[in-house]
């Protein structure tokens, strides 16, 4: 397979767009990483769009091919791709495979979403459909809650109390204000997370990534046509979709998710690398248990070990597994289908050394994206070209 | 098919911000039941329990409501 490379990439601010069309977002990341890959607009081959909310938000859908028109592409394949919060995920891999494969020179994945105008109530239930509603829909279910249940059977074996669980909310809040991007940093201490507002137990209100609007984008494409790029290109060693139960009850361990722990070992494998080799990675944490899940399940940490490095500081910019120094879901937000996508944008802007919350000596990112009940699941691995 | 509503509580949360169209049911309490069957289901649940207790299916849904089974 030929080997690909990223030229370019895009984003609009995470946060809330209330004069924006979902459209406007779209376009904006898109045209922002077309111009840095420096790659023309005639090579690109195909599109990829990952999005799951925006028929029932926002009452549009072809929001691939509205895209592809509205960037001059041409009449080229443009293709939504869904697997609720991992779609972002999934169109990156399919432009990777698009251009490995020989299918097209270049390709661009983009990924977009515009919830925050829509009521609490709406956004959950539109988020609900990323359940499986034959069983966990009607017992009335929600992520948080899924992640409620999750907490709770981890924190039986005596691994992860209120303060244990703060210190991801603390270290990623506090990464959230260094980062332009951001919907809602903060700097934040025990007492407030513990006094706010329960929302599914033991999950409260700062556990929870915020609501989010905005788009990323970012161009796939061959070492030969990235020359003009603007950035140096980076090195895509890795991408792997995995599937798993879609039910939370599914799950043999409501603490370990299949999707990710295959996911982690196959990228791994296809970038010969170990995860000591990780400078830094960019993980799913739409609530702050589920880094801690996550971060055990990439083998990132060992397990049970999740709360306590966070507490001690080695997950964060400065220690030695540093996770989501971007400030991630929780303080970056969580515009559901650009999630993966920007998540790559973090990574990127990492390993060519010009983040505004710098791991120092970054030479391999992984990022880690996660939908549903850990029913889809992408891990990336990008690495400098020099590394 | 079905199997007997028995087994043991898994775990278990208190939904406080329900999805659109179950406002009026919350806050409800949901968990992950393992039933003596071998299968794991999710239902609701009637009062508050340790984790690992036995409960009973008290009504059959959907959604399956769980309950406290005696002494537990």
């Amino acid at each position: 397979m030929r080997k690909a490379v990223i030229a370019g990439i895009g984003s609009t601010a995470f946060g809330r767009h209330q004069d924006r069309s979902i459209q406007s977002l779209a376009i904006d990341a898109g045209c922002a990483a077309l111009v840095e890959s420096g790659v023309e607009r005639s090579r690109i081959g195909a599109l990829y769009l990952g999005n799951f909310t925006a028929g029932p938000l926002c009452g549009q859908e072809v929001l691939a091919g509205i895209t592809a028109d509205e960037l001059g592409l041409g009449p080229i394949p443009a293709t939504k791709v869904e697997g609720a919060c991992a779609s972002g995920g999934i169109a990156f891999r399919h432009a990777v495979m698009a251009v490995r494969a020989g299918l097209c020179d270049a390709a661009i994945a983009l990924g977009v979403e515009k919830m925050a105008h829509a009521s609490g109530a709406d956004v959950t239930a539109a988020l609900n459909c990323a359940m499986d509603n034959r069983s966990d829909g009607p017992s009335g279910l929600t992520f948080p809650g899924f992640y409620g249940l999750a907490w709770r059977k981890y924190a039986a074996a005596g691994r992860a109390n209120r303060d244990d669980v703060s210190a991801v909310v603390i270290k990623n809040k506090a990464a959230g204000l260094k980062n332009p991007l951001a919907q809602m940093g903060a700097d934040l201490d025990l007492e407030t997370i513990a006094a706010s507002a329960y929302i599914a137990d033991p999950i409260q209100l700062y556990d929870c990534c915020p609501v989010s609007d905005g788009a990323s984008a970012v161009v796939v494409t061959t070492p030969e046509l990235a020359r003009d790029a603007v950035a140096e290109p980076l090195d895509i060693l890795a991408t792997v979709q995995t599937s798993g139960a879609p039910r939370i009850a599914g799950h043999a361990d409501m603490c370990s998710l299949v999707a990710t722990v295959a996911a982690s070992s196959q990228a791994l494998e296809e970038a010969g690398l170990g995860v000591d080799d990780l400078s830094l990675a960019e993980l799913h944490d739409c609530f702050s248990i589920a880094e801690i899940l996550n971060s055990e399940d990439l083998g990132l940490v060992p397990r049970g070990e999740g709360a306590a490095w966070a507490a001690e500081g080695r997950t964060g910019s400065g220690g030695d597994r540093p996770i989501n120094p971007s400030g991630g879901l929780l303080a970056k937000g969580h515009p559901v289908g650009a999630t993966g996508l920007g998540q790559i944008y973090e990574a990127t802007i990492q390993l060519r050394g010009t983040h505004s919350n710098q791991v120092r000596g970054a030479r391999f990112a992984l990022t880690h994206n996660l939908g549903g009940a850990g029913v889809a699941c992408t891990v990336s691995i990008l690495g400098r070209p020099d590394a | 098919m079905s199997v007997p509503g028995e087994g043991r509580l898994l775990t278990w949360t208190e939904i406080r911000r329900p999805p659109a169209g179950l406002e009026v049911d919350g806050p409800y309490r949901v968990a992950v039941i393992d039933l003596d069957a071998g299968v794991q289901v999710t239902g609701r649940l009637q009062g508050i329990a340790k984790l690992e207790v036995r409960v009973i299916c008290t009504r059959a849904g959907p959604p399956p409501v769980f309950e406290r089974d005696g002494d537990g």
